[in-house]
């Protein structure tokens, strides 16, 4: 059977982010022979007994390398889902989470549930915290924008600009009253990166981002009705504000989710559905199911760069999805212009 | 299709910042109906078309579907039985047309959203009645605006509704396509469906529908046959232009005096 194209890009995507995932983990600081990886990974699937592997390798591997790469996985779809649910809800194809604030809102969220202590004393506090965060901003900015009468896109786009500034600012205000030998700690919210997640991360981000990117697949109808403007959703029988409401409340739980185990990794929202969109067209199905591996390889291929950069430059994952991010919101932006005029 | 209701609106009044977009307007539409809806820019047409769908609710009055107030009934259950026909048809996205045409099924699926026999038929047809089944795989930004406008009334074919409430259907259609249209929407009326079409070109008023219904600035002025509407004096004020019984159409326009316009 022929299979469609979207199904064929979905498919080559899971391979990439396959075989990424295994080059992360042979790859690095300390470089593991491919074979010893093999033999780990097949020892600890339960076929066959394995010791000839150094127990410091068996270690980067088991509880380093492979929790960071699927938790890498996992933070990219999630990110990459809400950016093309965001731009479709909006309809808006520069919208994403870094942009309207809520990944701003989350760090805010899970830097005051660090800072107050409340992190440390309650069990998922950061990670709730982180959620609401995300799911407050976007609020704002949806009320913000909708208060003023006719939203319009860049009216949105600027208030969510606005509070992602705020947000931004309140993190560093956490921070400057912070003792200095915390900030470290908090520094990490505002940069992104997975270098120092385990299994607990995993798991911990793993049923929200699941819930969330799930949630936004069962609305796919809606998401496509959505981008083609309030009018024709409203004409086709689909309650606007409603929908709207429970997508930013479905996106911030997975960007939520993603931000509380990775900080701030600005732009891959913006920039994995926009190529994938090329690939796939613009279709919400079809293209959440490539956002889903499509940002796990993305994001997986970016940390994999960082990490052969770092060694030299201290680049963090966080600074470079940004440095590809901006370029490309301006090239968006040109197109943008140029279909309108 | 289900047999359409009777659709009714009582003193309908909207406001929205202080100004006063529809005023006191009631009217009914029968089953099976064609109706055109007449008025200069601003008149209130689009407000009225929105109000009769069940987009908005109205600031004081109230819209019958049938035995029910339309603000009671929710949005998915309105667009089974009205399918509304925004007036804005580009889209800062690239759908295909087919997708998009398929979203008029919406109201009739499911809860996962699957898709049966009878939902791609129905949007097949829907293609074929406006004459784009052939441009079905193409992307919307390739096409012109006018075959665009019928994409979108192709979306609200499929949604299988038995009251079609059309925003200017036929403005951005050239007069080939514009009489397409007229013939399609008198098939349709002669199916049952109870049709309000919004329109510019009085002409077509005058040669495809029965009843017209003229606003200006919100109220609505008159009411009735094409004839006697496009002669009456209540078109002359709100249009500023005189029209005559004459040759060709049966009507001739005279542009008015300058001292008409000014007084406007």
């Amino acid at each position: 059977m022929r299979l469609s194209r979207s199904a064929r890009v979905a498919l080559l995507l899971t391979a990439g982010y396959a075989g990424l995932l295994l080059l992360s983990v042979v790859w690095g600081t300390a470089s593991i022979p491919p074979a010893h990886a093999f033999k780990v990974l097949i020892t600890e699937m339960g076929w066959g007994e394995n010791h000839s592997v150094p127990e410091l390798q068996r270690f980067l591997i088991l509880q380093v390398r492979l929790p960071q790469g699927l938790l890498l996985g996992l933070v990219g779809a999630a990110l990459a889902c809400s950016g093309a649910a965001l731009q479709a809800t909006f309809e808006n194809p520069l919208a994403d989470p870094g942009i309207l604030g809520v990944s701003g809102g989350a760090s805010l969220g899970a830097v005051l549930a660090i800072h107050s202590g409340l992190a440390d004393s309650l069990f998922l506090a950061l990670p709730l915290c982180a959620c609401l965060g995300g799911f407050l901003a976007s609020l704002l900015v949806y009320a913000l924008t909708y208060l003023g009468g006719r939203p319009s896109g860049p009216t949105l786009l600027l208030t969510g600009v606005a509070v992602g500034s705020m947000s931004v600012a309140g993190v560093s205000l956490v921070m400057v009253v912070t003792e200095v030998h915390r900030v470290q700690e908090l520094l990490f919210w505002l940069v992104g990166g997975v270098r120092n997640q385990t299994w607990d991360h995993l798991a911990l981000a793993g049923p929200p981002i699941a819930f969330g990117v799930g949630g936004l697949l069962l609305l796919h109808r809606r998401l496509d009705a959505l981008q083609l403007g309030e009018e024709q959703a409203l004409a086709i029988g689909i309650p606007v504000v409603w929908t709207r409401l429970w997508i930013l409340v479905l996106t911030a739980l997975a960007t939520g989710a993603a931000t509380a185990v990775s900080g701030g990794i600005g732009f891959v929202g913006l920039m994995v559905p926009q190529i994938l969109r090329r690939l796939v067209g613009s279709r919400s199905q079809p293209l959440l199911v490539c956002c889903i591996t499509g940002g796990a390889a993305f994001l997986l291929a970016c940390e994999l760069i960082s990490r052969s950069l770092t060694e030299r430059f201290s680049l963090h994952l966080g600074i470079l999805t940004s440095l590809l991010g901006g370029p490309t919101f301006l090239l968006v932006l040109r197109k943008t212009r140029e279909r309108r005029s | 299709m289900t047999t359409a209701p009777p659709l009714l609106a009582t003193h309908l009044t909207h406001r929205v910042d202080g100004q006063t977009l529809l005023d006191d307007v009631s009217l009914s539409l029968a089953p099976g109906s064609i109706s055109a809806l007449l008025g200069p820019n601003g008149a209130g047409k689009t407000t009225l078309i929105r109000l009769l769908a069940g987009i908005a609710p109205p600031t004081e009055g109230e819209i019958f579907l049938g035995e029910n107030r339309i603000r009671q009934l929710s949005r998915v259950v309105i667009a089974r039985t009205c399918a509304y026909l925004p007036q804005r048809t580009d889209s800062r996205f690239d759908p295909k047309v087919e997708d998009v045409v398929l979203l008029g099924r919406y109201p009739h699926l499911g809860r996962l959203g699957t898709l049966t026999k009878n939902d791609l038929d129905r949007v097949a047809w829907a293609l074929e009645r406006v004459g784009l089944f052939p441009l079905r795989h193409r992307h919307l930004a390739t096409l012109s605006g006018g075959e665009r406008q019928r994409v979108f009334l192709a979306r609200a074919l499929a949604q299988e509704a038995p009251i079609l409430l059309l925003d200017e259907p036929a403005t951005a259609l050239d007069i080939g396509r514009q009489i397409e249209l007229m013939t399609l929407l008198t098939e349709l009326s002669q199916d049952g469906h109870t049709i309000l079409a919004s329109l510019h070109d009085l002409r077509l008023a005058l040669e495809f529908f029965p009843r017209t219904l003229l606003l200006d600035r919100g109220k609505l002025v008159d009411d009735g046959p094409p004839e006697s509407v496009l002669l009456g004096q209540p078109l002359e004020a709100a249009f500023g232009v005189r029209l005559q019984a004459g040759q060709g159409y049966g009507i001739s326009c005279v542009a008015p005096p300058w001292g008409v316009q000014n007084q406007r």
